[in-house]
């Protein structure tokens, strides 16, 4: 994901943004604003809307599908993400899972919460993950 | 037959030793499936009791049972900390009485079975005739069949 993108994440989580606040609250240029946010949206990070109150003017918002991905590409991506959404003070050392970017369920035990995600959500669009290192990591010898 | 705090014990099945590494590992056939909607295909899943953990898949096996990773985590290795995807998948096991259990699988270089599979079951490890074997007290084998409640 977009440096610019990540930092538009931290900053306006999965809400909805104009183009405008994003280069105010970030200290971009309109310009560069709207070349990040064209490719973004052409990429499909970001989806694009037009404004309820003025049709002339777009709203944005990051597509919460890319943060499963991410996820699950694991990695540096995976750990860019976890920190854009906020989730290490909260989470740190336990097992979260995510639907649309939003942590629906979490546990110390990767195996229990698991089980609740297997009854109660479809795995194609839950992903579950760690925060950090877990309490109760998984270990093994061979 | 042997005995543990006197109570007497069966061999209820074994399973070589695998061969493809050396030293031979410990092994014991889990039935695996993506669904319920598919066949169940047998696979040698090596006995690690240092995993503290259910199973874990080479990438041969989900390549075959078609899985997608639902999540990933990292896991504490001998050596080191790596992440590794985790797959749902079904499980049988008819010795151990596992029947289309859906069960957590970390993806990892070879299969493994680990401690929460082989838990509250005694095993015999046979360095002689290079066989894991599951061993079982009649009593145990009465309580699991339901013996004495249909009376």
């Amino acid at each position: 994901m977009n440096d610019a993108v990540l930092r538009a994440l931290r900053t306006f989580g999965l809400g909805p943004f104009k183009a405008r606040d994003f280069a105010e609250r970030l200290g971009y240029s309109e310009g560069y604003v709207r070349n990040v946010i064209s490719e973004a949206v052409a990429s499909g990070e970001v989806l694009a809307y037009v404004s309820d109150e003025d049709k002339r003017v777009k709203v944005y918002r990051i597509n919460s599908s890319v943060i499963r991905k991410a996820i699950l590409k694991g990695g540096e991506e995976k750990k860019n993400i976890i920190e854009a959404l906020g989730l290490e003070g909260e989470y740190s050392g336990v097992y979260v899972a995510l639907l649309n970017g939003e942590v629906v369920d979490y546990d110390d035990d990767l195996y229990a919460l698991s089980d609740r995600v297997f009854a109660n959500y479809g795995l194609d669009e839950v992903v579950v993950t760690n925060v950090g290192v877990p309490r109760r990591i998984i270990i093994m010898e061979l | 037959m042997v005995a543990i705090n006197q109570e007497p014990l069966h061999v209820q099945r074994c399973w070589d030793f695998s061969q493809d590494e050396k030293p031979p590992y410990p092994t014991i056939d889990l039935w695996l499936a993506r669904s319920k909607d598919e066949s169940f295909v047998k696979f040698a899943f090596k006995v690690d009791t240092g995993f503290s953990g259910t199973a874990s898949l080479s990438g041969k096996v989900v390549d075959e049972l078609d899985l997608e990773p639902y999540g990933n985590t990292v896991i504490a290795t001998a050596t080191d900390i790596i992440e590794v995807p985790i797959y749902r998948v079904l499980l049988t096991q008819e010795e151990l009485r596992i029947s289309e259990k859906q069960v957590v699988a970390l993806g990892t270089k070879r299969c493994l079975v680990g401690r929460m599979l082989l838990t509250n079951n005694c095993w015999l490890l046979n360095f002689i005739h290079n066989k894991f074997c599951l061993l079982e007290s009649d009593l145990r084998k009465q309580s699991l069949n339901g013996a004495g409640t249909a009376k």
